[in-house]
């Protein structure tokens, strides 16, 4: 009877059986005592337990695929086998530098979406997520949906944030909409922290797209977002707050949410915060934020601010239109 | 937890240290490569399959992972299953020395429980990201194996990524 043999995982992923001999840097008796400080219990019957130097290639490789710069050298100067592994992701870094170059057209490169798309393309082959994510984010803009998504997929499937979040959005932008795969991915996004698929998600969530509206959470997420200075998600916090939508009702915290909102340049919220401070009697805050909202389009804030611009003197008129000349916007990350 | 299934199919493991585990097929169809090694051998299930590159512990442990995992994914999907699909995760991982983190890695690898793999991934990247070289070599439990030289190179190399005024995020 022929021996059913155990696959073989040669399937190209270059995977390294498990080290059961000693691993040739260092020797093994300083290590296992190094390692005990850090580990409960010895080493059972091997000879010498899995070493992270040792860790098969292409998982490192992976691990790894979603860092920025500062994180992929701290881990390149770990020790010299970590070093060799992530070369690659070293110099999609180079590629992914030369590619926002390309794309912005400055440190000396003229603007080229060609050439930005070539190297974004280059440092995904070689397995950077940020890379891939800024490739599929020139597709995307070319109306190249399909291979954008691709990308983001892949970027997604490896824990990027940012692809999981343009993930999330192109499905709610896919024909038929995806909005099952939406949320999900823009949960993992904002579960990741970025602030954009946290607000995103408030949305989704917001409007009941995929389950019943729940109003808690998307309360919280849009305070989530709020806080890491999403300023839409600024002023759908103060709302909340205003009307007890997910979030108890606290007028304190609605103002305090629509004037960060409004000094970050949001105008509605310097509408709905001029109109706020005209009630308390702050005329010339009032009128500068109104003025404000007006010079942005928000034609309701033309008549209030008329009103109180009447009871103004002149000098404090023209003082309110110098405070709004020099107004600009606190940052944010939008 | 009561299974509803009358007969549940199971499969015998054996481990690299001769221990023999009989798991509900359900469970075992997880390991991808299990999974394929019965596509490829429907009249194979009756045998023991060997894992000499899994101990019993490790084994143990990816099986309470899968078992955990399929029930969860057996509920309705909502956000609180997502965070008690969250706390159980971090739960596994703090629970589990770096002996036991680097053997379940090589483990869920070798036998490709992608679920399994990406979160204990996620957690290892969780201990080198924004920390420091020192830190990630003490975690991991390993040597600084860099001459002076070599370091400084590897350095000098990279030097041009805190030069310029290239922005960070766009």
């Amino acid at each position: 009877m022929e021996q059913k043999t155990w696959p073989d995982r040669s399937d190209g992923s270059r995977f390294t059986a498990f080290p059961l001999s000693k691993p040739s840097n260092g020797d093994g008796k300083t290590k296992l005592s190094r390692r005990s400080k850090f580990i409960s219990k010895p080493s059972s019957s091997q000879t010498d337990g899995p070493d992270f130097s040792a860790l098969p290639f292409d998982i490192l490789t992976k691990i790894a695929a979603p860092f920025n710069f500062p994180n992929l050298l701290t881990a390149s100067l770990v020790c010299k086998s970590w070093r060799d592994v992530l070369r690659p992701l070293r110099e999609a870094m180079v590629l992914l530098r030369y590619g926002k170059r390309f794309k912005h057209g400055r440190g000396g490169f003229r603007r080229n979406l060609e050439k930005a798309l070539d190297s974004f393309l280059k440092g995904a082959a070689r397995g950077s997520t940020l890379a891939m994510v800024d490739a599929g984010l020139i597709y995307w803009e070319r109306g190249q949906k399909e291979e954008a998504i691709a990308l983001y997929q892949k970027a997604a499937a490896l824990g990027d944030p940012a692809g999981q979040c343009n993930l999330g959005i192109s499905y709610l932008h896919a024909q038929p909409q995806k909005h099952k795969e939406a949320v999900k991915w823009l949960h993992e996004a904002s579960v990741g922290g970025h602030i954009r698929a946290q607000y995103q998600l408030a949305l989704c969530l917001h409007q009941g797209l995929v389950v019943d509206r729940n109003l808690r959470e998307a309360a919280r997420w849009y305070l989530k977002a709020a806080e890491g200075g999403y300023v839409r998600a600024m002023y759908n916090t103060s709302l909340c707050y205003t009307f007890g939508e997910g979030l108890s009702h606290s007028r304190r915290q609605a103002r305090k949410w629509m004037k960060r909102a409004a000094d970050r340049g949001h105008s509605k919220a310097q509408f709905e915060h001029g109109l706020a401070l005209f009630s308390e009697g702050e005329m010339m805050k009032a009128v500068v934020y109104l003025e404000l909202a007006t010079r942005s389009g928000e034609t309701a804030a033309t008549h209030v601010k008329n009103v109180i611009l009447q009871q103004l003197s002149a000098t404090s008129r023209d003082r309110a239109m110098l405070l709004a000349d020099n107004w600009c916007a606190l940052p944010s990350s939008r | 937890m009561s299974m509803a299934a009358v007969e549940t199919k199971k499969i015998t493991l054996r481990t690299a240290d001769n221990h023999e585990f009989e798991v509900e097929e359900a469970i075992a169809m997880e390991f991808s490569t299990i999974k394929t090694f019965f596509d490829e051998n429907p009249d194979a299930s009756e045998d023991t399959i060997p894992l000499p590159n899994v101990t019993s512990k490790c084994l143990s442990a990816i099986i309470e992972y899968c078992k955990s995992h399929l029930a969860f994914r057996a509920r309705e999907t909502s956000s609180s299953i997502d965070e008690q699909v969250r706390t159980y995760d971090e739960e596994f991982v703090k629970a589990r020395d770096n002996e036991s983190l680097k053997e379940l890695i090589l483990a869920a690898n070798y036998l490709n429980i992608k679920a399994l793999l990406d979160m204990l991934n996620q957690a290892v990247a969780d201990r080198i990201k924004n920390k420091s070289v020192e830190y990630v070599r003490r975690f991991f439990g390993l040597e600084n194996d860099y001459t002076p030289e070599e370091e400084a190179a590897i350095r000098a190399e990279n030097e041009w990524a805190f030069e310029g005024v290239d922005p960070d995020d766009d």
